[in-house]
């Protein structure tokens, strides 16, 4: 019986020792999300700010990549939830989305009256069309930068960017509801793994 | 920051991987995505496990047989078990799963609006081997008792991997003393377990028959096999959370042909199975108490 668990280890052992380090490629998800307190006779106009901090711990990386190893970031889609509360008197709202980074004065439109049926909470986010590209690609752009100067330990400030969520009712009621916009971006890394023989190929 | 391990699907002698390498190629996967990504590696590694159970079909009536030996089982990798079709962007794509080629496949909208979707690539795997120390006791009432077992602890980032697997066969050419060849009927289950994170268990029924002429044992199978999977791994976005996927095995019927050699007790033999995943398997050990050739 030795013998076989022998030849069993020294078999583990070519293919242990018999190992290359190839370079693989892997996705990260990079989800941020921004919660409103909506509240109007019609309309609500509310912001959230997105931090630092909050992208860092969204970032599913592994702790030893550097920013060298970043391959591109992608948005991937934008969803919302609006869950009516006690009071709410609306089935709708026509959602319009700002994004503004810390370094603009205004914030531009990632979309713009979106109608958005009033949900319950164990109901799903609803994906948002109708998205402004122009806006994608600047959060695509700075996210990246982001996602580097996080990976690199630059200092960084508290703020990365705000969302802004102005909601008008439709039809027309009071308006009282948590909503949600989520941002679903990934990550591409590369990573050198020592792997055996029947792996990377 | 919590790390599963789950590349372990793939293989026991991947040790050199650590827990961190395996959860990056399947973080992405925290929704339903993560059952097509991950069930052809399911039904390989059940595959695997459902073969190489036996040698010959020659189990003494009444006189007392051992083996003991070690099994490698390769999987080959179908081109078919490398992708999976998804929707995203109201259009199909068609992706790696975890045996699949290294490449990201990137699915952008349609409409222009800057979405884009990255799909993870596979492990880029060609071939799937395991190997496993075996041992068969027979001859009581022409039937045979086999063992797998194996236990390992690969230390806190892994930790315990179990392997245990038990089968039972029974002569049925014993009754029918004319035949020309030797049948048996036999039923195999083998559970494949890394600390919390995999939980496999396969299991296998056949229908035997062989033949020994001089130092060769000819034999083949129909076999139909059964294999589940509960594979639970963490993802961390924001939060942390554990995913478990339960994966039932697609595979089904199965042919096994294979030839052994004797040379006194130092046995060899080598076998091809064709299913739903085909793998083939090459055996080494030493028996003794076999019946010797008509």
């Amino acid at each position: 019986m030795k013998i076989v668990y022998l030849s069993f280890l020294v078999a583990l052992t070519l293919v242990v020792t018999g190992c290359d380090e190839k370079e693989f490629v892997f996705v990260g998800a990079l989800d941020t999300e921004a919660a409103f307190d909506a509240e109007g006779d019609g309309t609500f106009t509310e912001k959230d700010m997105i931090t630092f901090a909050e992208i860092s711990d969204a970032l599913e990386v592994p702790d030893d990549i550097t920013s060298n190893d970043i391959e591109s970031v992608q948005i991937e889609l934008v969803q919302a939830k609006v869950v009516g509360l006690t009071g709410n008197a609306v089935n709708a709202i026509n959602l319009t989305v700002g994004i503004q980074f810390s370094d603009e004065t205004f914030p531009s439109d990632l979309v713009s009256n979106y109608n958005v049926e009033v949900q319950t909470a164990n109901d799903d986010f609803v994906d948002v069309t109708g998205l402004s590209r122009n806006v994608v690609l600047t959060l695509k752009d700075k996210f990246n930068t982001y996602v580097t100067a996080i990976i690199d330990g630059t200092p960084l400030p508290n703020e990365a960017f705000t969302v802004t969520a102005t909601g008008v009712a439709s039809p027309s009621g009071r308006i009282v509801a948590d909503v949600e916009v989520k941002i679903k971006a990934s990550i591409t890394f590369k990573q050198d793994l020592e792997v055996p023989f029947f792996m990377g190929n | 920051m919590k790390r599963s391990t789950l590349i372990l699907i793939l293989c026991l002698c991947t040790f050199s991987l650590t827990a961190q390498d395996i959860e990056d190629f399947v973080a992405k996967y925290s929704g339903e995505l993560g059952e097509p990504y991950m069930q052809p590696a399911a039904d390989a590694l059940s595959a695997n496990f459902n073969s190489g159970w036996f040698r010959h079909v020659n189990i003494n009536k009444d006189k007392f047989q051992l083996y003991f030996g070690l099994m490698t089982m390769t999987t080959i990798v179908k081109d078919n078990q490398k992708t999976f079709t998804t929707s995203v962007y109201g259009q199909d794509a068609e992706v790696p799963t975890l045996l699949g080629d290294n490449e990201v496949v990137t699915v952008q909208d349609p409409s222009g609006s800057g979405l884009e979707t990255a799909f993870p690539g596979g492990a880029g795997v060609t071939i799937l081997p395991v190997a496993i120390p075996q041992l068969s006791l027979g001859g009581i009432a022409g039937t045979e008792a086999s063992f797998r077992f194996f236990a390992l602890d690969l230390g806190e980032d892994i930790g315990k991997i179990n392997i245990f697997g038990w089968g039972l066969r029974h002569s049925v050419s014993q009754y029918f003393e004319l035949l020309p060849v030797n049948i048996a009927v036999a039923y195999y289950w083998n559970t494949y377990e890394v600390e919390d994170y995999i939980d496999a268990k396969a299991s296998v029924v056949s229908a035997q028959v062989g033949k020994r002429i001089s130092i060769f044992d000819f034999y083949g199978a129909l076999g139909y096999e059964f294999g589940s999977s509960t594979i639970t791994y963490g993802t961390e976005s924001g939060e942390e959370t554990d995913i478990e996927l339960d994966l039932d095995s697609e595979n089904s019927v199965r042919f096994t042909a294979g030839v052994g050699f004797n040379f006194g007790p130092v046995k060899l033999n080598g076998e091809i199975n064709l299913g739903q995943t085909n793998t083939f398997g090459v055996g080494f050990g030493f028996g003794f108490g076999e019946k010797k050739p008509e």
